[in-house]
């Protein structure tokens, strides 16, 4: 052990990021609690203009000026925004019955901003937006059990269209991770709900073989193990289903799991040999 | 002992199994799943699962690092610590506060085996549990304090193995949390001490100065933490509303990062910003914000809308109306 040399160069800037990802976090939740507790004193027409009047703040800065800080000055002008779409529905009602749409017009004028911007947060954001507008939009075209899952195998196939159709390259993993995970949680559900549990199970292995295959084409691990950790729940939640016996389903729960790992292994050792190849 | 850990350089270079952090988490999940399932299986026969667990899991972590050569999958590292748990909570239990020390020896037992820094820094938190638990508030915040002072010497010196590194500052930055949360329940109305706000300024002060003066960045995070902790507990001192503070707070935190992104932008030496790269924090963040709901849809008034809330949510906008 001996007394560390002092270092010539010292990179602090993930930290100064996420710094900044913090104070953009603090002020959004300031923000809300703000709406939440004070809209009586205020106003809501005062809270609403101002919020506005910040977010385009937000906007102007970062189109204005070169900064450090661009991106999490995007960011909080898109919290803003949304805060204060959420707030303008609930108060004055402009949608009428339609206003779940204000989730799709959020959905919009996000993407618009992380397109110009190149702001990947502000993407999620849209993504979300859109989530939740078809998890409550839909509920009036679908009524059945399934409806979530339904809603979601929607959103992952818009998310996939978009993705195909997106020309910046640095969004489409985001939209590839989100279409994954969504299309795998609608496959759960489907397979959770006692009436469809064979369809579920038969979508999660058709998804789980559809991500395994563009997951090693492309060699992005993440989405083998997707296909390996949502394929093992689809394959367990039937199978426990279908034993009954609780000393059979735990060793068949135990079993399984430790395939599973031995599988997933095989992959990685399989992407790292290519890895290795690739050098 | 030969084959029992890897050499200082074989860790450095990684030259042993193992996994990207997102892979070891999924693995230590579904290793500590199958764990669960052979518990279950074990209570069910009414066999003395704890022991035969703490038995096989740790004869199988074993011959995984010493034939297998795995280091940094997840597996070996869910094997020790879940062994070890299983058969302390398959214990009879007594209640006493000593639990603390026992859970707190197993996970430094584990984390010194798989050299796991998070594993040695839940023992440093599960020490400063046990005085917590005696209510000895005060010892458990000094005990804190002394234990991050310790991880903040340990890294102004040179170790051989990345792991012993790692561990000095995943401690650092956890016990000043854990030394507050001990403090901060000593009783039930949560009133500003100003013995503990001066305590962390001055934690902060003593991280900021090592982290300058030996040009180490992990002390900068410890630093921000205690400020931001005693931030918190002045909570009564401050003339403002908790909204107001928090929107205060955070238009000044985004303007000192903005101001010292500034100020490094062409340096070459010394601190500087590096390059942004694509990382697993960096992800993390851009998809963090859709957790966060700051919508005013569910203020004070009653909304005149009807009809269900949505389950999917986020975008600052959540569905849950």
């Amino acid at each position: 052990m001996l007394v560390a040399a002092r270092r010539d160069v010292v990179p602090i800037g993930d930290e100064l990021r996420t710094l900044a990802w913090l104070g953009v976090m603090l002020i959004a939740t300031g923000v809300g609690i703000v709406i939440k507790k004070h809209f009586n004193e205020i106003g809501p027409l005062t809270i609403a203009l101002v919020i506005a009047a910040a977010a385009i703040a937000c906007y102007a800065f970062a189109v204005w000026r070169q900064s450090s800080i661009r991106d999490y000055i995007v960011l909080l002008g898109a919290l803003l925004i949304s805060a204060d779409a959420g707030f303008i529905e609930s108060q004055w009602h402009l949608l009428g019955s339609e206003w779940q749409r204000h989730f799709l017009l959020l959905a919009i004028v996000h993407a618009a901003a992380a397109y110009y911007f190149g702001n990947r947060a502000v993407l999620s954001l849209s993504i979300a937006a859109l989530a939740a507008w078809l998890g409550v939009e839909m509920n009036q075209v679908f009524s059945s059990h399934t409806d979530l899952a339904w809603r979601a195998f929607i959103c992952a196939a818009i998310l996939l269209a978009w993705r195909f159709a997106n020309r910046k390259p640095e969004f489409a993993s985001l939209l590839e991770h989100f279409a994954a995970n969504i299309a795998f949680w609608g496959g759960i559900t489907l397979t959770a709900d006692e009436p469809t549990r064979l369809i579920g199970l038969l979508v999660t292995l058709i998804f789980a073989a559809l991500s395994m295959t563009y997951g090693l084409r492309k060699r992005l691990e993440l989405f083998v193990m997707y296909a390996g950790v949502y394929g093992l729940i689809a394959i367990d939640i039937v199978i426990v289903d279908w034993i009954h016996e609780p000393i059979i389903a735990s060793a068949y729960l135990l079993v399984s799991s430790i395939a599973a790992i031995a599988a997933l292994f095989v992959m990685h050792a399989r992407f790292n040999e290519k890895r290795v190849a690739d050098a | 002992m030969k084959n029992a850990w890897p050499t200082p350089e074989e860790e450095r270079a990684k030259t042993w199994r193992h996994m990207s952090l997102i892979v070891q988490i999924v693995f230590f999940f579904l290793t500590l799943f199958a764990m669960s399932a052979l518990y279950g299986f074990c209570s069910l026969l009414r066999l003395p699962a704890g022991r035969i667990i703490l038995v096989s899991s740790i004869a199988v972590a074993e011959l995984l690092i010493r034939r297998a050569h795995f280091w940094r999958t997840g597996v070996e590292s869910a094997l020790w610590l879940g062994g070890l748990y299983s058969f302390i909570f398959s214990l009879p239990h007594s209640g006493k506060p000593e639990a603390f020390l026992v859970l707190a020896a197993a996970a430094a037992l584990a984390g010194w085996r798989v050299r796991n820094a998070l594993f040695g820094a839940l023992a440093a938190t599960l020490v400063v549990a046990y005085f917590e638990a005696l209510h000895s508030h005060w010892a458990a915040l000094f005990l804190a304090i002394a234990i991050a002072l310790i991880a903040l010497v340990g890294q102004t010196l040179q170790w051989k193995r990345p792991s012993t590194e790692l561990l000095w500052q995943i401690i650092a930055i956890v016990m000043p949390v854990a030394g507050y949360l001990a403090i901060v329940f000593r009783d039930s109305h949560f009133v500003t001490d100003g013995r503990v706000v001066a305590i962390f300024l001055g934690v902060a002060v003593v991280f900021a100065i090592v982290g300058i003066r030996r040009r180490l960045r992990v002390p900068f995070v410890v630093a921000t933490i205690a400020i931001a902790i005693a931030i918190v507990e002045a909570h009564d001192y401050m003339p403002v509303s908790v909204e107001a503070e928090l929107i205060m707070v955070g238009a000044v935190t985004l303007a000192i990062a903005g101001a010292i992104m500034r100020s490094l932008r062409d340096k070459k030496t010394g601190f500087v910003l590096g390059v942004a790269k694509q990382s697993d924090l960096r992800d993390a963040l851009s998809v963090a914000p859709t957790l966060l709901s700051v919508h005013g849809a569910d203020s004070g008034t009653p909304s005149q809308h009807a009809g269900g809330g949505g389950e999917f949510g986020g975008a600052g906008a959540s569905g849950n109306y």
